[in-house]
């Protein structure tokens, strides 16, 4: 036993405790597909911050006689859309957009939503009045409920997140609310009673680091399903308004040319599926790497390489 | 000896809701009933009984994790159902917790020098002398202190369990109520326990109360035992006494399944007649003996009473009307005693 072998070695350094951080690091770098679906993340929030610098042309820019051109045209790599204006530079300028509109509403829901859940599992009757709510939320489909929202508040960005996030609500407090319930009812939270814990102590020191991680897992998921959303707002006029670039409004766009230009619609949508894949696939890493239970495993092979 | 938990006529009935909401029905579970009981100080007290028999169920109750629906529960002069919320933060450095399953009474997320602190923390240590603590309180336990930065899925089943111990003992209380702490683990691992647990007992003066369903253990590790059923206490004395000569019928027949069990190790025969001793449910709550269903001694009168827990001598005290002077139909010589094998 590691006690009994730890006792006749002459005393080693206390090793620290490492963070999850650390962990994170480790899993992500340590996990060949996490570290491209990293990259892949890392290299759109690069070209979103830089994309004044990096895009060969203004997006808004037309080009009416090279209008529908394919990908490889001179001077412009992705070639151009109905409008004649330069793709590669609107896929650059529209990762801001995108990105916001995907992680933003995502956070703030998740930052509701797991206070909700929490509150709701540990207190039953809040949790009873909580989920009925939840349910109302839920009877309508997702991009449904985003649309009324929208147009009840109106056209405009703010107003889109605003709705994104009331409609994720109910999905990631679901989560929450059965992650804690199940953490309820584990032995440790028993002890923490025994040895007189304050329940908000039990529920954020305690609880909150065993359930969040099914919200980080959920939250990567629903990334995609919110890019998705907001770029259908975005086309019916109450998200994002038109000239600006956006990968959901590029798709959309490109929907009437499908037949004649293809790429159009193709590229941005292609940019999106990437975008969502690379988050789902960083979200199952995540998880790994933040469960003491697996992330050694993890962690192992880097260490014995050393 | 001076006793340190008195439990006078404790009771608790959960209320179990079924159905939605207009075909709501409530069953009622009579987890605990009636029940009077002295824990001494510095003594083990053992309490066996099937599961469902409300064991744990009177432990927590102690310990104010399960509030009681009636009775009264003293520890040294507090009535333990009257604290004030502060009393009652008090009140968790006087008695604690060992649970069945060492590695779900930890936090998987907290390493080890984390869960054992937490204790402490709660009561205002500082968090640089609740460090020196854990050491201290790991290696009474016989674990190393620089394992402590690992987290308690690194360790094996007895190890944590040293560590729950570890945690339970951090605020120095002077009651442990042990959940059936060592039914988890291996046999080999489960006399290293008891044994630390023995030694912890007689170098702080702790008092136990010891849930199992391992009459073995109970027998060599517990001063008095305790026998429940079904909520209701029936019998309780030295465990030597109890164990040489029980006189409650139930414990008569559950010490006769062990010894079935032990004497030709046919688990299956053994299983059944253990799930014969719960039996059916009581058609009654509560006007008849608990164990009338499966006893092989049946009186009329337990049909339509439920006997008192009367002293029967040596310090004993039993629950049967084969036992109570005024009712015994036969006299004591001319019952059988019961066969331990089955007899189906």
């Amino acid at each position: 036993m590691t006690i009994a072998a730890a006792n006749t070695t002459p005393a080693p350094k206390r090793i620290p405790r490492r963070s999850n951080l650390y962990f994170v690091w480790r899993g992500v770098l340590g996990d060949p597909v996490a570290r491209i679906a990293a990259a892949i993340i890392a290299g759109m929030v690069l070209a979103a911050i830089f994309a004044p610098w990096i895009a060969p042309w203004p997006p808004n820019e037309a080009n009416p006689e090279l209008r529908l051109m394919p990908p490889g045209t001179r001077g412009h790599l992705l070639g151009l859309d109905n409008q004649g204006r330069d793709i590669l530079s609107r896929l650059l300028y529209g990762a801001r957009l995108t990105l916001l509109c995907g992680i933003l509403p995502v956070l703030i829901g998740a930052a509701i939503s797991v206070p909700l859940g929490l509150l709701g599992a540990w207190y039953r009757g809040m949790g009873a009045v909580i989920m009925r709510v939840m349910d109302v939320l839920f009877a309508f489909p997702m991009a449904l409920l985003a649309i009324l929202l929208a147009a009840l508040m109106g056209p405009g960005i703010a107003n889109m997140m605003i709705a994104l996030v009331v409609t994720l609500i109910p999905y990631n407090t679901r989560v929450v609310y059965a992650a804690a319930c199940l953490e309820r009812e584990q032995a440790y939270v028993e002890a923490a009673r025994a040895m007189a814990t304050p329940d908000m102590k039990i529920l954020l020191v305690e609880m909150l680091p065993n359930v969040v991680a099914a919200s980080v897992v959920y939250s990567c998921t629903i990334i995609g399903a919110v890019v998705i959303t907001a770029a259908g707002l975005s086309f019916l006029g109450l998200g994002v308004q038109p000239p600006t670039a956006e990968w959901g409004i590029m798709t959309s766009e490109g929907r009437s040319f499908i037949f004649n230009a293809p790429h159009i619609a193709a590229i941005p949508g292609l940019a999106i599926t990437v975008l969502v894949m690379a988050f789902n696939l960083l979200g199952d890493s995540l998880r790994d790497s933040l469960d003491p239970r697996t992330r050694l495993r993890l962690v192992r092979p880097a260490k014995e390489k050393r | 000896m001076e006793n340190l938990i008195e439990i006078r006529n404790l009771s608790k009935t959960f209320r179990i809701r079924r159905g939605g909401f207009f075909t709501r029905e409530t069953v009622l579970n009579h987890a605990v009933r009636d029940i009077s009981v002295d824990i001494r100080k510095g003594e083990i007290l053992g309490c066996v009984g099937g599961s469902g028999s409300g064991k744990s169920t009177l432990g927590r109750m102690i310990l104010r994790l399960i509030e009681a629906d009636g009775g009264s529960i003293t520890h040294g002069g507090r009535d333990l159902r009257r604290l004030s919320a502060e009393e009652l933060r008090q009140h968790r450095r006087r008695a604690q917790i060992v649970f069945q399953d060492p590695l779900q009474s930890l936090n998987p997320r907290r390493t080890v020098a984390e869960n054992v602190a937490r204790p402490m923390l709660n009561f205002g240590m500082a968090p640089s002398a609740a460090a020196r603590r854990v050491d201290e309180l790991l290696e009474m336990v016989g674990l190393d202190p620089r394992q402590a930065h690992r987290y308690p899925h690194e360790f094996s089943g007895g190890q944590c369990q040293r560590i729950a111990i570890a945690r339970a003992l951090a605020l120095e209380p002077e009651f442990l109520f042990l959940d059936e702490p060592v039914s988890a683990l291996d046999v080999s691992i489960q006399a290293q326990i008891l044994n630390l647990l023995q030694r912890l007992q007689k170098e702080l003066g702790l008092t136990y109360l010891f849930v199992s369903h391992d009459l073995k253990i109970v027998r060599e590790f517990c001063d008095r035992t305790m026998v429940m059923y079904r909520g209701k206490l029936l019998e309780s004395g030295g465990s030597d006494q109890v164990y040489r000569a029980p006189l409650h019928p139930f414990t008569q027949d559950f010490l006769g399944t062990v010894l079935h069990l032990r004497r030709d190790g046919r688990w299956e025969r053994a299983a059944e007649r253990a799930e014969d001793l719960e039996g059916a449910p009581p058609p009654i709550a509560s006007e008849h003996c608990p164990y009338v269903t499966n006893c092989t001694h049946r009186l009329d009168r337990c049909m339509t009473a439920d006997p008192a827990l009367l002293p029967a001598g040596d310090e004993r005290a039993v629950a049967c009307f084969l036992h109570d002077p005024r009712f015994a139909a036969q006299p004591q010589e001319n019952r059988k005693p019961i066969p331990t094998g089955v007899s189906a």
